[in-house]
């Protein structure tokens, strides 16, 4: 994950040519990473909430019909599905931080973070095809 | 050649049960992080089945009022409100706000009798209103 955009000039200026090439000290640009993770967790919250408190201040929580009429309301099925996708979203950054940081094997490390990826997309694509069935 | 760089001290440096609640609740933020990325995965199977119809959405109902399900819903909420509770928290140390050892202390307090609060009164909700009627 992270900016795929490399170092700009100015960068480079910041740095020894030494440092460059040995490729150590700071990128400039590792905090890209760290506020974005921040920025998904706050826009999912507004959004998770509206939706635990819509569910759970439904009539019959076992009724199918009930769930699917729910969710045929497009305030509902709006706020669950950019609930979904913002969760994921930040799910796939916390696993990777996760990953990064205790699974020091670099081959295993590369697995991991590829099965988090493919294992959130799926979850994202899966729900939301689910939800859109389920309504029409 | 071995190019030797410092690194960022590793789990068994920090104190978890230190009295400023940082490093233990940030463990436990990774850890409740992890528990509801399982919670999503129950999500997206509840969606699966309810757009399968009504047959499978009774398999699912089946595994979920199951004792495993409960207890793993119970978990969810804990897991869910912990990280949300704590990441905003946290969110407030990287503002620049709270950053004294007793405002640390006291927000940590804070942190987990609101998500007690919370926890148990989703279940206390959830029981009245539909599991005893």
């Amino acid at each position: 994950m992270g900016s795929g955009s490399s170092l700009g000039p100015k960068d480079y200026e910041k740095k020894s040519k030494l440092a460059h090439v040995k490729g150590v000290g700071s990128s400039y640009r590792g905090s890209h990473e760290w506020l974005v993770s921040r920025l998904q967790a706050v826009i999912s919250v507004p959004f998770t909430i509206y939706v635990l408190i819509s569910l759970l201040l439904m009539g019959n929580a076992n009724s199918y019909l009930e769930f699917v009429d729910w969710l045929g309301n497009p305030l509902n099925m709006a706020c669950l599905i950019i609930a979904i996708i913002t969760l994921c979203w930040h799910g796939v950054y916390g696993v990777i931080t996760v990953v990064n940081d205790y699974v020091h094997d670099s081959g295993i490390n590369f697995f991991l973070r590829l099965l988090a990826k493919i294992f959130f997309s799926f979850i994202v694509i899966v729900s939301i095809v689910s939800i859109l069935l389920s309504a029409f | 050649m071995e190019n030797k760089r410092p690194i960022s001290p590793h789990l068994q440096i920090y104190n978890i049960f230190s009295k400023d609640m940082t490093s233990g609740p940030s463990f436990l933020n990774r850890f409740t992080g992890i528990i509801s990325t399982v919670g999503l995965i129950y999500l997206a199977a509840w969606l699966v089945c309810l757009a399968m119809g009504e047959v499978y959405y009774d398999y699912y109902l089946w595994f979920i009022t199951s004792w495993f399900g409960y207890l793993s819903l119970v978990g969810f909420t804990f897991a869910f409100y912990y990280h949300l509770i704590n990441g905003l928290r946290f969110l407030i140390f990287d503002l620049g706000y709270w950053l004294t050892r007793k405002s640390m202390f006291i927000s940590g307090v804070w942190m987990i009798i609101l998500t007690l609060i919370t926890s148990v009164g989703t279940w206390a909700f959830i029981l009245c209103r539909y599991i005893l009627v």
